[in-house]
C-alpha cells in the first residue's frame, strides 16, 4: 500500500518539468528568440508529445522563434545543437540528456566496472539484452520514467511502473547514464557479453552510494548456459562473502561452495570433487599460480580488491583449457579502461593492511591498477612473553598491477604483474621464505564482427627456500630451495559464423623448468655435502576447438577437443628396472643419461569434451557434461595438506600422466522470478595414474623419488545439492555435498601395495559438507552475515599398536585412511557497518566486525607425531598430538575505506 | 599510556595468534587384539643366539610388555637339520652354545605358542659378510638427555666427545646391505678392599650407537655414503657418568668395536623401515606413516598378524682406537685387535689382560 503514494509522487515528478515550464513568465520571449522551457512547452503541445528534461539544461538558452514551427525531429536537433544536450525518443516520449562533452562530471555513483553476463560466454554474442530496474536508492521504491541511455549508441530505455527496463546493445564496454528526474543523474561503465540484469539505485537527495547493488548477470543464467558445474563471483558478490580475518578471500570464499573442500582447516589449496590441490588450475590473468596461500594457508594470495570476477569450473571444462585434471578457477582482476578518475581503496586489518590505486592514464585509453597487501605480524610476536615466539616472526607481502591499454580501437592489451612473498621463523631454527612471481600479456583483437582473437604471454616462478640451523648444531646447518619456472604461450580465436555457432579454436605451448631441490651446506663446519636433484625440463603443446551449437530454442550442445603433446627434455637421467621386482636400488637394471634437448619421454592424448542442456521451461534445465584432461605436473608431498615445501614435479618415464575422466549430470531450477536458484548434481570421476605413496615416502631431495610413488587408480562420486538467494534483503546459500573420493595401488609387490592393493579412502573423502551462508542487510548501512560449515573429519592413518624390538618402541600403524578425525563444524558471524551515505563525504569507509569459530570448537587440523628424546634411562618414544588452529572465538575487525 | 596502549595491542594480538595450539590426541585402541612379536638373531658367529617372544600393546594403553613363555621354538635348515631353542627367561629362547649359522644356508624359524597358534618364518638366507671400509671421526660435542630421578623433569647436557663415522661405497648394483652396531670398550681399575696397592684390572663394553635412530646407512645417494654416525665416544671420563655408565675409574682410552650385520632383502627392508619409522616424526601435517613388514606368518591363521624379525645375518665385527690431539684439534684412529679376543666384561685380580691399554 505504501507504493501508491509514491508511484503517484514519481508520476507528479515526471510530469514537473512541463508543469514548470508552463508556470513561466511570456516576459522571457524576445522577438525572435524563445526561452528554453518556453519552446519545450510549445513543442509539447504542438506534437502531442512529453519531453523530459531538467530546466536548468534549457532555461539560460534563447531558441531562434522559428524552432517551434519546424517538425519536432528537426526542432529536437536545433534544441540539441544549442543546448548540447542529446536525445533519445522512447514509445513516443522524448528525453532530453546532457551531452557527454558538455556535461560537468556527474555526481558518478562508482567507477566499478560492472561486468554484465557470465564471463565464460564472453566473445560469444554479437549482441545481448541488459534488463533490470531502477529503484529510488534510499526507499528502493521504482522509478517509473527513469532513463536508462547508451550515448555512443544513441540507445535507451525508460522504465515501466515497475521501474523496469529492457535496452538491447552490441556486445561491448558502454558508459551507461541513468537518470530521473529529481533525481542525481549516475553514470556506469558496463561491459555487455551476454543478457544479464542489473538494479540501478538512484538518489534524490544529499545522499549517494559508492557502489551498486548489482546482479552481474542474467538472473537466469544458471539455467540457460550450456557449462554446468560452474560457480562465478563477481567483486560485489564476493564482498558479500564472510571473509578470512575480516577480509574477503578468494580462494576460502569457494571452498563454501558444492564439491569444493579443504583438507584443513587452513590449509593451502582447495580439493574440488575429490581431487587434490594440485589438479585444480588458478589462473590469474591467465597464468597459473603454484601456491595460492599466504601463511601457510590463512589468507591467499590474491588481492580480493584487485578482483573483478572469479569463476570455477568443475566439470564440463571448456576445451581451452587444460594442464590440470580437477578444475579451474580463472581469476580476472581490474576494471578495464574506464577508470575515469583516479581512486584509492584499502582496508586496515589486525593482520595485514591492503590497498588499491587506480588512475586512468590517457582517458579510455589507458588505466593503471596497483594493488598491494602487507602483514606487520612481527612486532607483537616479539611482545609475547614467550621464548619461542619472541624469536618467531612470520610476515607476507603481495603486490599485483595491471595495465590496460586500447592500442586502436579494435585491440586492447593488457599487461599484468604480480609478486607474492612469505616468510616465517620459528624459534632461531628454522626459516621458510617462498615467492610467487607471476607476469602476463594480453592482446585481445576485434578482427570484424564474428572474429575475434586473444594472444597470451605468461610467466609464471614459484620458489621456496628453507634454512634449518639447529643451535649447537653448526654441522647441521643447511639450506634447501626449490624452483619452478612456467612459460606459456596461447593463441586463440573466437568465431560466430552464425548465430546457432559459437566457436573457439587455438593452440597453446607450455614450457616447464623445475629445480626440484638443492641443498647447501650454510657453516663451514656443515657436514652436509651440497647436493642438487637433477633439473626438470617439458614442453606442453595444444591445439583445441570448440563449438556452442544451439540446436533449437530448448537444446544446445557444446563439443570440444583438445589435443595434448607432452614432451619430457633433458638433460635427463632416466632409470630402467627390473620388471619382476619392484623399484628399488637392487632392481635397477640401466641408466640412460640424455642430454639437453633431447626427448626422453613423450606422452600425448585428446581430450574430448561435452556438454549438452535441455530447457524444460524457462525456469529449469537438465545438463550433462563430460571431460577428459591429462595432468603433466604433480605435486608431490606426503603429507595431506599442501604445504609450500612440496614438490612439484613432471611427468616422466616411470610418473606417468595424471589422467581424469568426469561425467556429470545436473538438474537445474530457478524459483520466485530466478531469485531462488536451486540445482541438484551428481557426478562421477575417474582417475588414472594418480599419484600415492608407499610407506614411509621420502620426498623431499630424493633422487629416486618413483621408489617412493605409486600410480594408483581411483574413482570420485558425489551428490551436490545447492540453493541460492540472490535478491532482497537476506541473501544466501546452502549446500549440501555426498561425496567419496577412493583410491587402490595397482602393484604386484607388496612393497608398493597400499591396503594390499584394495580401496582405501583418500585424503580429500568427506562424505558430508554441509554449508550454510546466510546475509541480511538490517538497513543500507548495516549487514548481518553468519557462515556455518559442517564437514565429516577426514581421513587419517592412526597408530593401533606399540611393541618393543632391540629396545626400540615400534608402532603398527591402521591401514591406510582407515580411521577419520573427528567431524569438523565451525560458525562464523559478522556484521558490516556500510559507508556513509552523503554525496560530500570525502571518503568512504566500511567496519567489518567478524567472529570466527563462534562456540570454540576445536576442530584437529592435522595429527602428528612427536618424538620424546630418548634419555639415558629410556629410548625415544613418541606421542601423537593433535593440531588445530582456532581453538576459541576469534574476533577481528577491519576498516575498509576509498576515496 | 603507551604503554597501556601497548599492552593492549599485544594482548589483542596474543589472542588473534594464539588460538592455534596443539595437544595430544587421545584416541582408544583399547580392545584390539595382543599379537605376537619377534626379535630373533642367528650369526655365523659362536653362539648362543636368542629369539625374544613378546605381545603387543593397544597404542595408548602401553602398558609393561607381556612375554611370551612356555612356546616351542625351533630353527630348521636348508639340510634338513633343526635347532630347538631353550626358554632362560621369561620370553628369551636360545640355540645352544655350540650352535652358529653358515653363509649361503637358509634358515627358518618355527614358533608354536601356548595359545595355539604356529608361526613360521620366511627363510632367511644368511649373506656373506661385509667388509668394512673406512671410519672417519671428529671432535664434537654432542647432547645427551637425562630424566631427572626427582622430578621427573628431562634435562640436557651437551658433552665433548669423538664421533665416529662410517663411510661406505659401492658401485651401482652392488648396494651393500647391513646395519651395524657399535660398542665402546671401557677398561678401569678397582682397588681391592683392605689391600692397599692391589688392584683388578675391569674392562666392560657400552652401546654407543645407543641413541642414534639408524642403525643402516643411508643409501639415498645412490652410489655410496660418506660420514654415517655409528657412535660418539665421551672424551672427558667424569663424562661418562652422563651415559648411564657406572661410577668406575675408567681411563682416558676410547676404542670402539663395530659390528656389522650382512642383511638379505627381507631383513634389510624391515630396518630400513624401522629407521624410517624412527626419525619420521615431529611432522606437521600426518606424514604417510612407516609400516613395517615382518618375515613371520601365522601359519593356522594366515590372516593373523605377526611383528618383528627372524634376522640370519653373518656378523663381522672390528675395532679401533680413536685418541683426540688437541694440538691439532685431530683425531687419531689406529685399528686394534680382533674383539673376539676380548671376553665378555670381566675383571683380572693383579694382572693385566692380554688386550689391554696401556
Amino acid at each position: 500500500m505504501r507504493t501508491v503514494p509514491i508511484v503517484f509522487f514519481i508520476l507528479s515528478l515526471s510530469f514537473l518539468p512541463s508543469a514548470f515550464c508552463s508556470s513561466q513568465n511570456p516576459e522571457s520571449l524576445s522577438a525572435d528568440t524563445i526561452q528554453g522551457n518556453s519552446l519545450l512547452e510549445l513543442l509539447e503541445r504542438k506534437h502531442s508529445t512529453t519531453i523530459f528534461y531538467k530546466a536548468e539544461w534549457v532555461e539560460q538558452h534563447q531558441f531562434p522563434t522559428g524552432v517551434a514551427a519546424m517538425p519536432i525531429e528537426e526542432a529536437i536537433e536545433q534544441i540539441k545543437e544549442i543546448a548540447g544536450l542529446n536525445s533519445i525518443n522512447i514509445d513516443g516520449m522524448i528525453f532530453l540528456l546532457p551531452a557527454e562533452s558538455s556535461s560537468p562530471d556527474p555526481i558518478s555513483s562508482g567507477n566499478d566496472l560492472l561486468v554484465i553476463g557470465s564471463p565464460s560466454e564472453y566473445g560469444r554474442y554479437s549482441r545481448a539484452a541488459i534488463s533490470g530496474e531502477v529503484l529510488d536508492a534510499a526507499t528502493y521504491e521504482p522509478l517509473f520514467g527513469a532513463v536508462v541511455y547508451e550515448p555512443v549508441t544513441e540507445t535507451g530505455a525508460s522504465t515501466d511502473f515497475e521501474g523496469k527496463f529492457s535496452l538491447e546493445l552490441p556486445v561491448g564496454e558502454y558508459n551507461l547514464r541513468i537518470s530521473y528526474v529529481g533525481y542525481d543523474e549516475k553514470r556506469q561503465r558496463v561491459r555487455l557479453i551476454s543478457n544479464g540484469e542489473v538494479r540501478f539505485e538512484l538518489f534524490s537527495g544529499a545522499t549517494q552510494l559508492d557502489e551498486f547493488t548489482i546482479i552481474a548477470r542474467r538472473a537466469e543464467d544458471n539455467i540457460s548456459r550450456t557449462q554446468m558445474s560452474m560457480v562465478s563471483m563477481d567483486s560485489q558478490a564476493l564482498k558479500e562473502l564472510p571473509g578470512s580475518f575480516g577480509e574477503q578471500d578468494i580462494v576460502r570464499s569457494f571452498t563454501m561452495m558444492p564439491g569444493v573442500q579443504t583438507v584443513g582447516e587452513f590449509g593451502s589449496g582447495f580439493n574440488v570433487r575429490g581431487g587434490s590441490a594440485d589438479q585444480n588450475l588458478i589462473l590469474v590473468e591467465n597464468v597459473p599460480l603454484f601456491n595460492s596461500s599466504h601463511l601457510f594457508g590463512l589468507i591467499s594470495v590474491i588481492n580480493p580488491d584487485m578482483v573483478n570476477n572469479v569463476t570455477l569450473m568443475k566439470a564440463g571444462v571448456p576445451a581451452k583449457y587444460g594442464e590440470r585434471a580437477s578444475a579451474v578457477m580463472d581469476v580476472r582482476l581490474g576494471n578495464g579502461l574506464d577508470q575515469e578518475k583516479t581512486t584509492v581503496e584499502g582496508g586496515i586489518g589486525l593482520i595485514n593492511s591492503r590497498v588499491l590505486f587506480e588512475t586512468p592514464i590517457v582517458e579510455e585509453k589507458a588505466t593503471f591498477s596497483l594493488g598491494a597487501r602487507s602483514s606487520y605480524s612481527d612486532w607483537f610476536l616479539t611482545n609475547i612473553p614467550n621464548e619461542d615466539l619472541m624469536n618467531s616472526s612470520v610476515g607476507f607481502y603481495d603486490i599485483s598491477s595491471l595495465l590496460n591499454i586500447a592500442i586502436t580501437q579494435n585491440h586492447r592489451l593488457t599487461l599484468f604483474g604480480y609478486r607474492s612473498f612469505d616468510r616465517s621463523n620459528f624459534g632461531d631454527d628454522l626459516d621458510y621464505e617462498y615467492f610467487n612471481n607471476l607476469a602476463s600479456l594480453r592482446l585481445n583483437s576485434f578482427l570484424n564482427e564474428r572474429l575475434s582473437s586473444t594472444f597470451l604471454m605468461g610467466f609464471s616462478n614459484y620458489q621456496y627456500q628453507l634454512d634449518e640451523k639447529p643451535e649447537f648444531y653448526p654441522e647441521a646447518h643447511y639450506r634447501m630451495n626449490s624452483n619452478v619456472n612456467y612459460r606459456n604461450l596461447k593463441w586463440y580465436f573466437s568465431y560466430y559464423p552464425s548465430d546457432v555457432h559459437n566457436m573457439e579454436f587455438g593452440i597453446n605451448a607450455i614450457h616447464y623448468d623445475i629445480e626440484p631441490g638443492k641443498i647447501t651446506p650454510l657453516e663451514q663446519v656443515t657436514q652436509i655435502h651440497q647436493r642438487e636433484m637433477e633439473r626438470e625440463q617439458a614442453m606442453e603443446l595444444s591445439a583445441f576447438f570448440s563449438d556452442e551449437i544451439s540446436l533449437n530454442e530448448r537444446m544446445a550442445l557444446e563439443i570440444g577437443l583438445r589435443y595434448t603433446h607432452y614432451l619430457q627434455l633433458g638433460p635427463a637421467t632416466v632409470r630402467e628396472y627390473e620388471s619382476e621386482k619392484p623399484y628399488s636400488f637392487d632392481s635397477i637394471r640401466d641408466t640412460i643419461h640424455y642430454a639437453s634437448g633431447d626427448i626422453a619421454t613423450t606422452y600425448g592424448g585428446l581430450e574430448p569434451r561435452l556438454g549438452f542442456r535441455y530447457s524444460l521451461n524457462e525456469f529449469s534445465s537438465v545438463k550433462l557434461s563430460y571431460n577428459r584432461a591429462n595432468q603433466y605436473i604433480n605435486l608431490i608431498s606426503n603429507t595431506s595438506v599442501m604445504a609450500p615445501t612440496d614438490l612439484w614435479k613432471l611427468s616422466d618415464s616411470h610418473l606417468k600422466p595424471l589422467k581424469s575422466d568426469q561425467v556429470a549430470l545436473g538438474y537445474f531450477r530457478n524459483f520466485m522470478d530466478n531469485s531462488l536458484e536451486t540445482s541438484v548434481e551428481v557426478y562421477y570421476k575417474k582417475l588414472h595414474n594418480v599419484i600415492e605413496y608407499r610407506s614411509g615416502a621420502e620426498v623431499a631431495m630424493n633422487d629416486f623419488l618413483e621408489m617412493d610413488v605409486i600410480n594408483a587408480k581411483g574413482y570420485n562420486y558425489g551428490l551436490e545439492l545447492f540453493m541460492r538467494k540472490n535478491s532482497g534483503d537476506l541473501t544466501g546459500w546452502a549446500s549440501y555435498t555426498y561425496s567419496t573420493s577412493q583410491r587402490r595401488s595397482q602393484s604386484p609387490f607388496p612393497e608398493m601395495q597400499i591396503n594390499n592393493n584394495t580401496y582405501f579412502p583418500s585424503n580429500y573423502d568427506r562424505p558430508h559438507n554441509l554449508t550454510l551462508n546466510a546475509n541480511y542487510h538490517l538497513s543500507r548501512r548495516w549487514r548481518m552475515g553468519a557462515t556455518f560449515t559442517y564437514n565429516t573429519g577426514r581421513p587419517v592413518t592412526l597408530p593401533e599398536l606399540t611393541y618393543r624390538y632391540n629396545g626400540n618402541m615400534l608402532i603398527y600403524y591402521s591401514d591406510r585412511n582407515s580411521h577419520r578425525l573427528p567431524d569438523y563444524h565451525r560458525l562464523d558471524i559478522s556484521i558490516t557497518l556500510g559507508e556513509n551515505l552523503r554525496v560530500n563525504q570525502r571518503g568512504k569507509g566500511t567496519w567489518t566486525f567478524s567472529l570466527m569459530n563462534v562456540y570454540g570448537r576445536k576442530n584437529p587440523f592435522s595429527v602428528f607425531y612427536k618424538s620424546e628424546p630418548g634419555t639415558i634411562q629410556t629410548p625415544r618414544s613418541f606421542e601423537l598430538y593433535q593440531l588445530y588452529i582456532i581453538g576459541r572465538p576469534l574476533p577481528t575487525i577491519t576498516y575498509n575505506f576509498s576515496f | 599510556m603507551v604503554k597501556k596502549i601497548k599492552y593492549q595491542l599485544v594482548l589483542l594480538s596474543s589472542i588473534l595468534l594464539l588460538q592455534g595450539c596443539q595437544e595430544i590426541y587421545e584416541h582408544n585402541m583399547a580392545g584390539l587384539p595382543d599379537y605376537l612379536v619377534v626379535q630373533g638373531l642367528l650369526t655365523n658367529q659362536q653362539g648362543p643366539h636368542g629369539v625374544r617372544l613378546s605381545y603387543t600393546t593397544p597404542y595408548g594403553n602401553e602398558t609393561n610388555t607381556d612375554m611370551v613363555s612356555d612356546a616351542q621354538v625351533w630353527i630348521t635348515d636348508n639340510e634338513g637339520n633343526e635347532i630347538y631353542l631353550e626358554e632362560s627367561t621369561p620370553g628369551w629362547y636360545y640355540t645352544p652354545n655350540d650352535f652358529n649359522g653358515e653363509v649361503g644356508k637358509t634358515y627358518v624359524l618355527h614358533i608354536a605358542t601356548p595359545d595355539g597358534y604356529i608361526y613360521q618364518s620366511d627363510p632367511q638366507e644368511m649373506m656373506p659378510p661385509i667388509n668394512l671400509q673406512n671410519l672417519d671421526a671428529e671432535f664434537t660435542t654432542e647432547v645427551f638427555y637425562f630424566e631427572s630421578n626427582v622430578s621427573s623433569r628431562i634435562y640436557q647436557d651437551i658433552i665433548e666427545g669423538t664421533k665416529v663415522y662410517l663411510e661406505t661405497l659401492w658401485e651401482q648394483g652392488d648396494i651393500p646391505k647391513f646395519r651395524f652396531k657399535a660398542e665402546l670398550y671401557l677398561q678401569y681399575t678397582v682397588t681391592v678392599t683392605d689391600m692397599p696397592e692391589t688392584w683388578d684390572y675391569c674392562w666392560m663394553t657400552w652401546n654407543a650407537s645407543r641413541f642414534l635412530p639408524r642403525d643402516i646407512p643411508d643409501y639415498s645417494g645412490g652410489t655410496g655414503y660418506q660420514n654415517h654416525e655409528i657412535g660418539f665416544l665421551p672424551y672427558n671420563t667424569s663424562d661418562l657418568i652422563y651415559l648411564s655408565l657406572p661410577d668406575h675409574s675408567f681411563d682416558n682410552n676410547r676404542t670402539l668395536i663395530t659390528t656389522l650385520y650382512s642383511l638379505n632383502d627381507e631383513s634389510f627392508a624391515f630396518h630400513q623401515a624401522k629407521n624410517a619409522q624412527l626419525t619420521n616424526e615431529g611432522k606437521f601435517f600426518d606424514p604417510i606413516a612407516v609400516q613395517l613388514q615382518s618375515n613371520i606368518h601365522c601359519v593356522n591363521e594366515p590372516e593373523r598378524k605377526v611383528f618383528g624379525l627372524f634376522e640370519a645375518s653373518s656378523a663381522t665385527a672390528f675395532s679401533h682406537r680413536f685418541v683426540y690431539k688437541p694440538a691439532t684439534d685431530s683425531v687419531e684412529i689406529h685399528p686394534w685387535i680382533n674383539p673376539e679376543l676380548i671376553p665378555e666384561d670381566d675383571c683380572l685380580y693383579m694382572e693385566y689382560p692380554d688386550f689391554w691399554i696401556h
